[in-house]
């Protein structure tokens, strides 16, 4: 069955830009030769809410593609991050809600509480 | 008198998903991140009055965003 993935991955922010660019390169290859590779969406750096690998900042990359699930490409591509030293961390999932990255930074209503049983007395 | 306002008026909580025609979504940072408290803890239902079936989603999307360092496990430096 075909289905669409996603996978972020967390470069180390200490590395230059170039650098990234290099392994972003890599990832992306290795997506267009194995998948219907789709986008890359670029979150930039961003500092994180604990330190992994004694580091304190990452740079974010969201890739998204399409495959047949027979293929297993989340095992390959899991072989393929956790041998590169510049990527702290990487989760790749089916992807449920297409729209939601383009809605990332959309603004939201406040929660609000309607009175439906209040007793006034 | 006031006391028994209280008790007696009954706040019925709206699922903020389903106002806002959402789901949870781990890289919605700031939307996952008002459904944790300041340590870090996933707010119960009965506070935040999501429903279940977004409750559980939400509680999936802030697993994923704690382990992309998008939400902390523990949050330090409170005091």
């Amino acid at each position: 069955m075909k289905q669409t993935y996603e996978t972020v991955v967390i470069f180390d922010g200490t590395l230059s830009e170039e650098t990234i660019r290099k392994e972003n390169g890599k990832i992306e290859d290795f997506l267009k030769s194995n998948t219907e590779f789709e986008k890359t969406d670029v979150w930039g750096k961003r500092s994180l809410a604990y330190i992994i690998k004694k580091k304190k900042s990452g740079v974010y990359h969201l890739y998204i593609y399409q495959d047949q699930s027979e293929h297993n490409v989340a095992q390959k591509i899991e072989k393929l991050l956790k041998l590169n030293d510049s990527v702290l961390r990487h989760l790749t999932v089916i992807r449920e809600i297409p729209e939601i990255v383009e809605r990332r930074n959309r603004d939201f209503v406040e929660p609000v509480e309607a009175d439906v049983e209040g007793d006034e007395q | 008198m006031m006391n028994n306002k209280r008790y007696n008026s009954r706040l019925k909580k709206v699922c903020w998903f389903d106002q806002n025609a959402t789901q949870p979504d781990y890289k919605d940072q700031k939307v996952v991140e008002r459904f944790v408290t300041e340590r870090g803890k996933i707010v119960p239902r009965r506070l935040s009055g999501v429903c279940s079936k977004h409750q559980k989603k939400l509680a999936v999307a802030i697993k994923r965003a704690r382990y992309l360092a998008l939400l902390p496990f523990v949050a330090e430096n409170i005091r």
